[in-house]
């Protein structure tokens, strides 16, 4: 008996037809998908546009207008970009070498 | 790297034609799990599939190695035992109806018939674990690993399983030859 149930057991689980079983899962998932960009989109519409209303941006953007010239103007940033530029040029020659 | 799990990787790089390709190598061994764990309830087991892969889907990117079947089948028996759990107060499924319901191909000889009748008495564990090493062709680990039990508690299920249809299917032929 035990022989018998186990290749009773043991015979393959009828196949069942696909009948646009597939394409409902797919046509879901595509659904799915298109819905989480959407609510992704407006996530981040309405992020900026708080930004926009709530930040002071015209005072930031000044802010940071100011400290890129003074940055820019600056000695010892033009110095230490200046050894930066030396040092890759070197290391590179040096490689080649 | 099997076929299925180069095209899971594909999947979840982001190519959904590569996760359509999975879906049509493996409805029909998921939904005749589900169908066999749903004792018959089409409905259910297609509901059931879908849930599967949808979640599949979703989670597409903590598949690593092994096997894709198996992993789908560790979601779908989870996504089965929660729905047994929320149909508590009402019978998960239409048990005896299981002649009338079961899926018209070459599984109508009577003995497989009383088979299916049989797998429908034993408990969910039980039948998911003697699904999955006898008519799936699971090992013993793979199939512990697909219904998150430990190995021990798996051939348990098996041999107790085995030994209640066994006795089942005794029990209908003696009574079918009085």
């Amino acid at each position: 008996m035990t022989d018998e149930l186990d290749i009773l057991l043991s015979q393959p689980l009828p196949s069942v037809a696909d009948d646009g079983f597939s394409v409902r899962v797919m046509a879901r998932i595509g659904r799915q998908r298109r819905f989480r960009f959407a609510v992704a989109a407006a996530y981040v519409a309405v992020c900026v546009t708080l930004t926009f209303l709530l930040l002071p941006v015209q005072s930031v953007g000044a802010e940071l207008n100011f400290v890129i010239t003074q940055v820019a103007s600056s000695t010892a940033v033009s110095l230490a970009a200046a050894a930066l530029i030396l040092t890759l040029v070197l290391e590179g020659q040096f490689s080649r070498s | 790297m099997s076929e299925s799990g180069l095209l899971a990787h594909e999947a979840a790089a982001g190519n959904a034609a590569a996760f359509g390709t999975l879906v049509r190598q493996h409805q029909s061994k998921l939904r005749g799990f589900l169908l066999r764990m749903t004792r018959g309830n089409h409905a259910l087991a297609d509901d059931l599939a879908q849930e599967t892969f949808l979640e599949a889907f979703r989670k597409i990117a903590q598949f690593g190695t092994g096997s894709f079947f198996g992993w789908l089948c560790a979601i779908a028996y989870s996504r089965y035992l929660m729905e047994a759990r929320k149909r508590k107060l009402e019978p998960l499924d239409e048990a005896d109806d299981i002649a009338a319901d079961a899926p018209e191909t070459e599984f109508t000889s009577a003995v497989k018939l009383d088979v299916e009748k049989a797998m429908a008495q034993l408990a969910p564990p039980q039948r998911a674990a003697l699904t999955l090493c006898f008519a799936l062709g699971f090992s013993n680990e793979e199939a512990a690993a697909a219904l998150d039990m430990p190995l021990g508690t798996l051939k348990s299920h098996v041999n107790r399983g085995r030994k209640k249809l066994a006795v089942l299917l005794d029990a209908w032929r003696n009574r079918a030859v009085s």
